[in-house]
Order: C-alpha cells, then sequence, then structure tokens
C-alpha cells in the first residue's frame, strides 16, 4: 500500500492532509476495482494462454517417448513420411450418447495430435450423417486415388454407353419394323403373336436400356466424361459418397449383354422358325422383316460379345470394399497415393476386463487407436515392400487363426509386412519372391510328430534335405529368424524329432542344443528329499536376462517388459569348424547365473521334476543365452538384390540371423493376454515382451532397425526391473521409514542445539 | 527486495525453528514413501512417479494450509504484526517475503522425494520429462495453494481457521471438481475440468506441459498475493470515516 | 518533531481519541500521561502507522503518517506495548532481522546491533533465545529494537510496564540517557516515572488531551502550589498571622487550634517562593515557640487525580 500512497505525497504536502484525505468509502471502493480489475486480468491472461495454446501449441509433451501425445513407433514414422497425409473422421454420436461422444473426442483428440506432430497431417472430421458435400469430396480423393484400379471399369462402361446409342436405335428401328409386321393384316395366327411378342420385348428393352444408362451416367457418369446433370442425384444414400459404383454399373452391363443377346438371338432364332413354318406362306411384310435380320444384328451383337469378353477380363474392385468399409465411427486415411479405412473395431478393440474376467454382458473396449491408425500408416507409405516368408511344413498357413502363431503374423501385418507362406513340403517355391524388396524367412519348427496311434496317418516327417532350397538364400545373405524347441533325438515319444533345418545355421557359426533346456531348481521340497527341478520359467525382465554391453537394438527397448520362456533350448556358438569371417554374435536373452539355472540335459529326470547341474556331464553352465542375433557378411554380393540399401555394402552384404531356443513365445497364448487358471484361480496373463521381441527382431532383420520402438499398445513406460528378493522392501522402508525418521531426528538435533546455547 | 528476502529469512528460519516444520516434512514423506512404495515402485511397474505425485498434491490440500496457517495469523495473534508493520516494510514486501518463505519451505519439502526419482533411476532407466514435468506441477499447485493459505492467513487471526478456511476450499477446488466432471456432462464438466486444480495438475503428472496450465496456476497465485496484499493493507484505511 | 493537529479515532461508534493536538519539539523527552484506557495506545499506534486516525492529522518529523507512513516509520523507533518479540529467535537474531528490515545492512547494521546491544546492556544475553528471556530482558531487546535504526523519533508505548522496581530504575536511567540522543515520546499510567524522565507531559484521559506543557509549569499550573504548616506556641496569634500574610510571596493564612496550646498556620504561598525560612525567623522574633515548620509540595499525582476527576466528572455530568 505504501507505495500507491506515497506516490500522492506532493499533493498531500502542499494541502492538509486532513482535508484531502480520501474517505475510507473511497480507498475501499478503489481496492475493490482494483481486485475487480486483478481478476480480470487473470481471466483474460487465462484467455490468452487458452487461446494461445491451442493456435500456437503451446504444449510440450515431456516423456521420452512422446507418450501423452505418441509412442516413439508413431512419431519414427511421422518423421519418417514425407508425403501429404489426410485422415478424416467419420466419429458420430447421437445426441445423448455419451460413450459415443467420449470415443468421438478421444479420436479426434488423438488425430489432433497427429496433426500437430506429423510434418504435413491434415484432419478433418466429418459428420458421417448430414455432411453428404464432406463426404462426396472424400469419395471423389479417394475415387481418384484408385483411377489405375477403375481403368478398366471406366473403359468397359464408356464403350458400353458408346455402344448404347446405336443399341437404343437398334431396337427402335426393329420396334418399329416388328410393329408394323404385326399390323399387316396378312399376318396371322402364331406368326402374328410371335411378331407381336418381339416388338414388345424389343420396346421393353429399349426402355430398360435408356434407364440403365441413364443411371449409369448419373453414378459413374462423371468419371468418365460422361455426366449427365439431367440425372437426378440420389443423396439419400450417403454411403456413396460420390464413389461410382463401377462393379455394379459392369455387372448391369453384364445383364444388359446377356439379355439383348439372348433377345436378338432369339428373334433371329425365331424369325427362322417361323420361316421355316409358314415357308412360302410367310406374308410380304414379314419376309422383309425377317429377311437381312443376321446382317442388322451381326455389328451389335460383336460388339456386345466383345464387351463381354472385357467385363470377364475385370479384377474385382478394392475401391468397392473400400466404399463397403466406410461407415460412420471410422477413420479414412490418405496417403502416398493410397487410401485405408481404419474401423471402428481396430480404434477400438473389445478388450478384457480386469474386474469380471468371466463371461460378461458388458463390452468393453480399449481405445488403441494410436496404433491403428499408425499401422495403417505404415502400409500406407512403406516404400520398402517386405516379406515375412513364413517357412512351414505341411502345416495350416501361418496368418489361419488356428494356426498357433497367427498373432505373430497378425502383429507382423501392422508392422508393414506382407505375409508370404512357403510350405517347404510341398517342394515348390513360393511364387513372386523376387517381387518383394526385402524378404526375412522365418523358420518354423514343423508340427510335432504325434505318438504313432491305430489308424492314424502320420504324416511325413521333415527332412533336413527338404529345406535345402532355403541355402541359396540364406548364403546370399538374406535375412532369417530361426525358432528352435527342445526336442531331444532319442525321445521315443517324439521320433523323428529334432528342428531339420538348424544346419543351415551354420551359415552363421550358430548352433542349438536341443536337448539341453535351460532348468532351474524349484524351492519346493519333494517327498523323496531329492533336489526339486523345473524347466526353466523366465517371466523375466529383459535387463537381468540379456547382454547389456550388446547394446542390441532389439532389446534395448524392451528394458523391463515382461516376457515368457519355458524351457527353452539352449542357442550358442558353433564349437566345430572355423567361425565365418566377421561374424558377430549378440545373445538377445541369457539365463543368468543366479546360482540356480542351468541347462539340463537330461529330459526325463527334469520331466519327473528331479535333476541338478551335471558338471560332468553334457548339462551347461549358465550363463548361456537362450535367443540370440547373428550378423555376417556374405562375399556374394552381386547376387543380391542391391534394392536394399541398408543392409548391403561395399564388401558384400551383410546377412542377418536371429535364432530362439523355443517358438513356444511366439505362440498365441504368450502373445496375446490370455486367461488362465493358476496357482492363484483365474488370472490374466499378459507378456508382451514377447511380441515387442519378435517384432523388433524382424524389423532388425528387414534393415528397418530405424523402425524399432515399442508400440503404444505393449508398453507405455520404462519398468521398473527385478527387485529381486527383499531390495524392493528395504527400500520402501527406507523411503517411507528412514527418510522421514531423519528428518524427526534433524529436528531434535536442531531444537536441543538452540535450547542449550546461552 | 532485501527486505523481503530479510522477511523470508526470518519466516523460514520460523518452520525449523519449531517442531510443526519437521513434523510436516515427516507426515509428508511418510505419505510419499507409502505412495510411491505401493503404486510406484513395483516390479514391473512402469518407471514413474505419476502416482506418487498425484495423491501428494491430494496431501498438499490438507499439508498447506499447515504450512501457510501461521504466517500472517500468528503475527496477529502474538502482536508481533505491530512491530513488523510499524518498521519500514511495505505490506507488499511483507507479503511476498512471507510468500516465498513458504514456497522456499516448501521446496524444501519436496526436495527429499527426489530420492523416489533416485531409487527410480537405481531400478530403471525412467523418463525424466515426466517426471521433471511432474515436479513442475507440483511446485505450481503448492505454489498455489500456498498463495491461497497465505490469503487465508491474512484475514483473521486465528490460526485454526487460517488453516480449516483453505483446506475446505482446496479441498473443493481439487477433489470435488474432480469428482464432479465424472458425474456432470456438457459445459458444466468442461467448466469444472477447466478450473479444477487436480485436473490441470494432472496434465503435468502424465509429462504434458502446456503454457495454459502453466498460466493457470501462476495468474491465481498472483490474484491470491495480490488479495493478501489488499487485505492486510485494509488495515490502514478501515478506520477512516466516511 | 511529532505534531498531532485534531486527532480522532473512534473504534466502530466508540470514540478513543478525542482531537488531540500537541506538538513535541526536538530533543524533547515528553510523557505521554494517563489511566489505562486513555487512548495512549491507540494515539502512539496512530503515530507509527499501525492504524489510520479517524480524523486529523499528524506529522513525525515532518512526514504524515497517512501518507508518508514508510518514511515516518523510517524515522521512528517504536517499542510497542508489552514488546511482541519472535520468541523462538535468538536476541542477535531478531535485532538483526529487524535491522534488515530496517534497510541496514553489512557494516552498518553490525555496528548499529553492537550499539544498541551495548546500550541496553545486553551482551551477555546475545544468543539467548527470547522466549527464555526474563521481562526485563525482553524490554531491553525492545529497545534495542527501536534504537537500531538510530531513529530521530523513540516512541515507546508503556517501557516499563511489568517491570519489577530495580528493573523501573534501571529503565528509567536507561531512557534518560536516550534523551541525549533521540527525541523520546512515552507513554505511561505511572505519574511517578514520567515526572522522573520527562521535561514535559502530554496528559489524556477519556481519549481527550488535558494537559500539555512542562513539568514546572504544570506544576505552577495547579493553583496554590506551596502549602507551608507552621504550628507554634506563643501568644497573639492574630497577630503573628497578620504578620505572616504580609510576607513576600504569602498568599494567605489560616490559623486552627492545635491540641496543647499550639496553634497550626496554613500559610499559602504564590509560584516556587519558598517561604519557611521568613516565616520560622519572624515566628521566632514574635517568640514563638516553634514545634515544626515544613512545606507541603504539590504533587503532579494530585493534579492527575484532579484532572482524571474533572474528566470523569464531566463525563458523567454529560
Amino acid at each position: 500500500m505504501a507505495e500507491n500512497q506515497e506516490s500522492k505525497t506532493p499533493e498531500m504536502q502542499t494541502a492538509p492532509a486532513a482535508a484531502r484525505r480520501p474517505s475510507r468509502m473511497a480507498i475501499g471502493a478503489n481496492v475493490v476495482v482494483a481486485s475487480v480489475l486483478m481478476a480480470g486480468l487473470v481471466v483474460a491472461a487465462n484467455f490468452i494462454a487458452w487461446w494461445a495454446t491451442k493456435e500456437f501449441r503451446l504444449t510440450r509433451d515431456m516423456t521420452r517417448q512422446g507418450l501423452h501425445s505418441f509412442s516413439s513407433r508413431t512419431t519414427k514414422v511421422l518423421d519418417k513420411i514425407d508425403a501429404p497425409v489426410r485422415i478424416t473422421s467419420l466419429y458420430y454420436a447421437a445426441e445423448k450418447d455419451e460413450e459415443a461422444a467420449l470415443r468421438k473426442r478421444r479420436v479426434e483428440d488423438l488425430l489432433e495430435l497427429y496433426e500437430t506432430r506429423g510434418r504435413d497431417v491434415a484432419i478433418e472430421a466429418v459428420d458421417p450423417i448430414d455432411d453428404y458435400a464432406k463426404l462426396t469430396e472424400m469419395g471423389t480423393r479417394i475415387t481418384r486415388l484408385h483411377a489405375d484400379e477403375t481403368a478398366p471399369y471406366a473403359d468397359v462402361v464408356k464403350r458400353y454407353l458408346g455402344l448404347n446409342p446405336s443399341l437404343l436405335a437398334l431396337m427402335e428401328s426393329e420396334k418399329t419394323l416388328f410393329g408394323q409386321v404385326a399390323q399387316d393384316p396378312q399376318v396371322t395366327g402364331d406368326l402374328r403373336e410371335f411378331v407381336g411378342l418381339v416388338a414388345q420385348k424389343l420396346g421393353e428393352q429399349h426402355e430398360g436400356l435408356k434407364s440403365i444408362a441413364d443411371a449409369m451416367r448419373a453414378d459413374v457418369g462423371r468419371w468418365i466424361g460422361e455426366a449427365d446433370a439431367s440425372a437426378p442425384t440420389d443423396d439419400s444414400q450417403w454411403r456413396d459418397m460420390g464413389i461410382p459404383r463401377y462393379s455394379e454399373a459392369t455387372a448391369q452391363i453384364g445383364e444388359v449383354v446377356n439379355g439383348v443377346s439372348m433377345l436378338l438371338g432369339a428373334v433371329a432364332q425365331g424369325a427362322v422358325q417361323q420361316t421355316q413354318v409358314a415357308g412360302v406362306q410367310l406374308p410380304d411384310a414379314a419376309r422383309q422383316a425377317f429377311d437381312g435380320i443376321d446382317a442388322r444384328y451381326q455389328d451389335i451383337l460383336r460388339q456386345l460379345t466383345d464387351l463381354a469378353a472385357s467385363l470377364n477380363d475385370l479384377k474385382p474392385l478394392a475401391l468397392d470394399d473400400f466404399r463397403g468399409r466406410i461407415r460412420p465411427n471410422s477413420l479414412v486415411i490418405e496417403a502416398a497415393g493410397k487410401a485405408r479405412v481404419v474401423e471402428f473395431d481396430d480404434v477400438w478393440p473389445v478388450v478384457r476386463s480386469e474386474d469380471q474376467p468371466m463371461m460378461d454382458a458388458e463390452e468393453q473396449r480399449s481405445f488403441s487407436g494410436e496404433d491403428a491408425v499408425t499401422s495403417a500408416l505404415i502400409r500406407l507409405t512403406s516404400r520398402v515392400k517386405t516379406a515375412a516368408v513364413f517357412v512351414i511344413h505341411g502345416s495350416a498357413p501361418i496368418s489361419d487363426y488356428r494356426a498357433p502363431y497367427s498373432e505373430f503374423a497378425s502383429r507382423l501385418t501392422r508392422n508393414g509386412f506382407e505375409i508370404v507362406n512357403w510350405d517347404i513340403a510341398s517342394g515348390q517355391e513360393p511364387p513372386d519372391l523376387e517381387s518383394y524388396d526385402r524378404r526375412v524367412f522365418v523358420l518354423m519348427p514343423p508340427e510335432q510328430q504325434q505318438p504313432p496311434m491305430m489308424g492314424m496317418p502320420q504324416p511325413p516327417p521333415a527332412r533336413p534335405e527338404e529345406y535345402e532350397p532355403l541355402r541359396k538364400y540364406i548364403e546370399r545373405g538374406e535375412a532369417v529368424m530361426a525358432f528352435a524347441r527342445v526336442s531331444p533325438d532319442d525321445n521315443p515319444m517324439m521320433p523323428a524329432g529334432g528342428i531339420p533345418y538348424l544346419g543351415l545355421l551354420r551359415a552363421y557359426g550358430v548352433t542349438v542344443r536341443t536337448n539341453v533346456t535351460a532348468a532351474m531348481t524349484h524351492p519346493t521340497e519333494r517327498p523323496d528329499g531329492k533336489p526339486a527341478a523345473i524347466p526353466i520359467l523366465m517371466t523375466t525382465n529383459y535387463p537381468s536376462a540379456t547382454n547389456l554391453e550388446a547394446e542390441s537394438p532389439i532389446v534395448a527397448p524392451l528394458q523391463g517388459l515382461l516376457s515368457y520362456w519355458v524351457g527353452p533350448a539352449v542357442v550358442e556358438r558353433d564349437s566345430q569348424g572355423e567361425p565365418p569371417a566377421g561374424l558377430r554374435i549378440v545373445p538377445l536373452v541369457e539365463v543368468p547365473d543366479d546360482g540356480k539355472s542351468w541347462g539340463e540335459s537330461d529330459l526325463m529326470m527334469l520331466n519327473n521334476g528331479i535333476g541338478q547341474y551335471d558338471s560332468g556331464g553334457s548339462d551347461v553352465a549358465a550363463p548361456f543365452a537362450v535367443a540370440l542375433a547373428a550378423e555376417r557378411p556374405f562375399a556374394d554380393a552381386a547376387a543380391a538384390s542391391t534394392a536394399d540399401t541398408a543392409a548391403s555394402s561395399a564388401s558384400g552384404r551383410i546377412g542377418r540371423l536371429v535364432v530362439l531356443g523355443t517358438d513356444m513365445m511366439a505362440m498365441d497364448r504368450f502373445m496375446k493376454p490370455q486367461l488362465a487358471l493358476t496357482g492363484n484361480g483365474l488370472q490374466w496373463l499378459d507378456f508382451p515382451g514377447n511380441g515387442e521381441l519378435l517384432v523388433n527382431a524382424m524389423l532388425w532383420l528387414g534393415g528397418q532397425e530405424d523402425m524399432i520402438a515399442v508400440s503404444s499398445q505393449a508398453m507405455q513406460y520404462s519398468r521398473i526391473g527385478d527387485l529381486g528378493g527383499g531390495t524392493g522392501t528395504l527400500v520402501r522402508w527406507l523411503l517411507w521409514g528412514a527418510l522421514p525418521l531423519a528428518v524427526v531426528l534433524v529436528g531434535i538435533a536442531v531444537y536441543s542445539v538452540r535450547v542449550r546455547a546461552k | 527486495m532485501s527486505k523481503i528476502m530479510a522477511v523470508m529469512n526470518r519466516e523460514l528460519r520460523a518452520y525449523f525453528y519449531s517442531p510443526v516444520g519437521y513434523i510436516v516434512i515427516a507426515v509428508f514423506l511418510v505419505l510419499g514413501g507409502i505412495f510411491f512404495g505401493l503404486m510406484d515402485f513395483d516390479a514391473n511397474r512402469p518407471a514413474e512417479m505419476r502416482n506418487v505425485m498425484f495423491w501428494l498434491a491430494g496431501v498438499l490440500v490438507f499439508l498447506i494450509p499447515v504450512i501457510t496457517m501461521r504466517l500472517v495469523s500468528e503475527e496477529m495473534s502474538r502482536g508481533t504484526i505491530e512491530s513488523l508493520m510499524t518498521a519500514p516494510v511495505t505490506d507488499a514486501q511483507v507479503i511476498l517475503g512471507k510468500f516465498f518463505s513458504a514456497v522456499a519451505f516448501f521446496l524444501i519439502l519436496l526436495a527429499p522425494t527426489l530420492s523416489y526419482a533416485v531409487v527410480l533411476a537405481v531400478f530403471a532407466e525412467p523418463d525424466w520429462g515426466p517426471i521433471a514435468a511432474g515436479y513442475l506441477g507440483l511446485v505450481l499447485i503448492g505454489v498455489l495453494f500456498l498463495s491461497i493459505g497465505l490469503l487465508a492467513s491474512c484475514c483473521t487471526r486465528s490460526q485454526i481457521v487460517s488453516a480449516f478456511v483453505p483446506f475446505v476450499f482446496l479441498g473443493i477446488m481439487t477433489f470435488l471438481c474432480r469428482f464432479l466432471t465424472f458425474h456432470l456432462d456438457g459445459l458444466p464438466r468442461d467448466l469444472l475440468r477447466y478450473v479444477g486444480f487436480l485436473t490441470r495438475y494432472e496434465n503435468f503428472g502424465k509429462g504434458v506441459v502446456s503454457l495454459n496450465d502453466v498460466v493457470f496456476f501462476l495468474s491465481l497465485t498472483v490474484l491470491a498475493l495480490f488479495l493478501s496484499v489488499k487485505i492486510l493493507e485494509s488495515r490502514k484505511w478501515r478506520g477512516i470515516r466516511g | 518533531m511529532i505534531e498531532v493537529q485534531d486527532l480522532t479515532k473512534y473504534y466502530g461508534s466508540r470514540l478513543a481519541v478525542d482531537g488531540v493536538s500537541f506538538q513535541v519539539d526536538e530533543g524533547e523527552i515528553v510523557g505521554l500521561l494517563g489511566p489505562n484506557g486513555a487512548g495512549k495506545t491507540t494515539l502512539i499506534r496512530m503515530l507509527t502507522c499501525f492504524m489510520p486516525a479517524t480524523s486529523g492529522r499528524a506529522t513525525v518529523n515532518g512526514f504524515d503518517v497517512f501518507s508518508q507512513s514508510l518514511q515516518v516509520r523510517q524515522s521512528v523507533g517504536y517499542m510497542p506495548e508489552s514488546v511482541p518479540l519472535y520468541e523462538d529467535m535468538r536476541v542477535e537474531e531478531y535485532l538483526r532481522f529487524r535491522g534488515e528490515i530496517k534497510g541496514l545492512g553489512g557494516d552498518a547494521l553490525r555496528r548499529r546491533m553492537g550499539d544498541a546491544i551495548e546500550r541496553c546492556q545486553l551482551s551477555d544475553r546475545r544468543r539467548q533465545i527470547i522466549a527464555t528471556l526474563s521481562k526485563g530482558y525482553r524490554q531491553r531487546v525492545g529497545l534495542a529494537e527501536s534504537l537500531l535504526g538510530d531513529p530521530k523519533v523513540l516512541i515507546l508505548d508503556e517501557p516499563t510496564i511489568g517491570l519489577d522496581p530495580g528493573q523501573i530504575r534501571e529503565a528509567r536511567r536507561l531512557i534518560q540517557h536516550l534523551g541525549e540522543r533521540h527525541t523520546v515520546l512515552l507513554s505511561s499510567h505511572i505519574l511517578h516515572e514520567v515526572e522522573q524522565v520527562c521535561s514535559r507531559i502530554v496528559m489524556i484521559s477519556g481519549g481527550k488531551l488535558v494537559a500539555d506543557g512542562p513539568l514546572s509549569e504544570l506544576r505552577t499550573g495547579i493553583g496554590g502550589q506551596g502549602t507551608t504548616l507552621l504550628e507554634a506556641a506563643g501568644d497573639d496569634a492574630e497577630g503573628l498571622k497578620r504578620a505572616i500574610g504580609g510576607l513576600h510571596g504569602v498568599k494567605s493564612v489560616s490559623a486552627e487550634k492545635a491540641e496543647g496550646d499550639y496553634t497550626a498556620f496554613r500559610i499559602e504561598s504564590q509560584g516556587e517562593a519558598d517561604v519557611r525560612q521568613a516565616v520560622g525567623e519572624l515566628a521566632v522574633r514574635r517568640g514563638w515557640r516553634v514545634r515544626e515548620l515544613h512545606t507541603q509540595r504539590p504533587t503532579l499525582e494530585e493534579f492527575f487525580i484532579r484532572k482524571t476527576a474533572e474528566q470523569n466528572l464531566r463525563g458523567r455530568a454529560n
């Protein structure tokens, strides 16, 4: 206060202060006004800040990976995109539908982030029910994107419409002709009936052809330069969005072609019959009409036949599929000359409910919009076509939903891989392998042989020779991911087991000990006093199990992400022979030397729940790897496809290999959250580390290290690693006990020092 | 400025000359430790401090009034206000000095919680961005609470009242606003989300810092300080006739 | 140094200070005297800018207390009634803090602190926590504090209240000492104290100024300043009475019969005149046997009581 009042000093001194002193009311009013002004200022400041934040996007996401804006995967994708991207939201919320409104807002918030973060991303929210103009605009753009695909259709329609006038003319003239014949008094009986019928049919056909052409012009006309302004536009059907129904048009053309051909054929045939029946008594009028009927029809019929041939050549239109999938509550993404629809179920997948894991009436959906949109962006903008070639042996295709690895396949699809199945048992190579820019061969263990059963036919066991066709790919440096599994050769339950393709891995100086499984002592005491042992159950955190020095890009981002390894085989360097020059091997997952783990070679013992490390035998001492990555140059660069610049160099192509000691971790039941009966009752088991490890490894193999990241769905945060035993408890006690206690002690110390001092 | 520093220095010392300061810090740390230990610090949990920070902001609702209640009320009840206000310091200097001392005490109170971040760094690779943003948010919300507590302390000589009033007010602005946002819709909901202290604060906890939120907390702090000065000042003109 | 004009203060509808005007000149030690509740503290609080006057005007050291509050506070050392101190601080810490908010720092602060501590004899209590100090020492801390800024004007509100007699004596000495360097306005409800320390007295009662003037003036102002009593035995009491009445400086004489054959004369003198010697000589010359001869000086106490009584009477009349 002093300041304000000090400023009045000069005048106060010149006159009696008492006289000049402002009244209480005056000062009070002053203060009230000042306070109100101040409050107004605060409101104004907030409004400006709100506006500026919105306008200039003055929001900073401080998370390392941009979590609350984006996962690292999305940011990487967005950074790579250099083409304009357009995302249209068709989310719709009816009045009072709060749930839908929330979803709409959530989705649109997300899109706003894309707009902010992306270099050239435009977003638009379009009301899918009412905004027909916008929908049509979008439909038009999308149709343009499909111009190549629709060109043959357009051509057919155009040709048909070109033919139409002459078709109509023919119908018209024939109808008139036959009408006149029917009027002739000499034409009687059957003949008259026939001629009358023909005239009628031709007339009908004429009308039909006219309306069909009109409709066609109205629909696809503007796409083929045949717009008919007079045709009524049908905007009640929002689904069309101005996307022409080419396939419907061509279907109709097919019908017309058939109908007209049949009609004309029938007329011609009828005329011949009538001529034969009537013979010389055929009235002149009829004779004149019937004569030269073939000549009159010939030209049209030929053209119709040509049209029919073109129709048969048409391939199904993706545009049709596209139109069918654009529905309210979907997203349409246009980029790089392509478009994709992200459907509602992709953005809002139905999820388990933690609280009610059992069957539940209410369906719960989680938001995975970022994953869905980013996956779509990857697939739209990825210029490198990478094939994930699953090498299987007589089993179902990998993406078959019944197959045990379908989730793996679908994860790869979402990351821009194209899935190719190579059933190596067929003895044939898959077509078009060379059409991909890159290939990663994924070697899946052949299906386990069942014990021989009466009457059950045994599929032939996989033999190593069958995998020989792979060798040439491997030797020219194509990337390989190989799954192994424990399958001892001498196990009577699994005759002719073993993994037939492991020999191929020697090219990388890597081998798998399929008869040794990672095992650990189990804390429970066996009744017979022998030490209990079980195959190792590594619900592991990568930091404790990986060779951190390796700094592998595959596992580095996965820190602390839970993964599941059960009884993996030991993967190791091949001790036989010289390792290939330039070989670099990085363990990805290691069984640590924790004093209770080892590689057990006596699987029978382990199956019985006993076993212990036998240093003399073929047991393997920890630490050892259960998954590793290897890299080596291959000299034969010329043979390799050089389209892939990332992995090729002057000295030759760098080949990459990832070997995993178990295929179980790639199975759906460990890739997806599963409800499982555990010792603690029904529980959701979720091992996001599995999927992330595999996808990262595939990206690395495909030379797309820069795309390695953690997807937003699997992992949003760096996680706390294994706390091991009492460490966590100790730390907790330190934090909530020792720290406050220290403060109190400091307080007591200060107090006593102060009091004692004189 | 030096007078502000002098007032701040004395007030800050006062916190540590009385057991209240240590008790407040100890309570804060016990609760913080429990929140952190139970909600954030566990194997396979994300290495973050979002939960502990969220709940500590809640703790501040009742802890900050304890920090601020004595600031002016005690001077009034002990009569020291008389020697303070007859010294050549302006009311603004007194308010700012007291405010900064409370801020400094609050920062000291907060400092040991950095040990949580250290623990996270030992056991994981925490993302420092959201932790830093969270601290920024915690400081901003704390500073706002402090200014509101100070305002209340200027209004009454009773420390009980000057602790209870801001406690109720802050409780409404934080918990009730947040609670209501779940049960309302439309404009009221948006409005509550906009003015609710905790809903604003949550953005920081997530690691998102926006100018909007920073200005919100700072401007309200300035307003509360302004009103505090005006109320302290009013002593000097309320007695005038007319 | 201090000018008070028509200063009035209402607490709500209660009139606490009623149109008081007075003036304190440089170097004076002025006592503001009045019974409890007379408005002394209110008046002082207005002078030290702690609260505003309802109306009227006051300047301290030439600065208006309302509009130039900061300059006023800068030039006044003020010790409030009952000396409120931050109990949790050490003496030294407290003084340093107060010095700092008075704008002192560095060497100047150290020097002033040393000076104030020395003058108030606090050297042996520097590091003691104020809460543990005795009342007397707290008073000294308050005084030391008010001296820190080396103010032109010292305003002390009831500086001796609650002290034991020894402490009071000491405080009195200290204040007298202060008068050498500062203009001092101190308030008290104990006349005795003011009488011994102050050169001038401003007396208020019931919010009104009842007297203002130097001690001597006030004394003179109390009519019949001296009463001399003579008890003697002899003849012709009337004659003696007349003779005394004729002495210089004697205003009036009355005689009364005392016990035995003594007569008691009551001699009222004017002003400062001392009539004892003349009266004694006269009596002896006339052959009277003098038993007692003394002068009663009227005390401020009497004046004070009278004035307050007047005030009360007036108040009742109103």
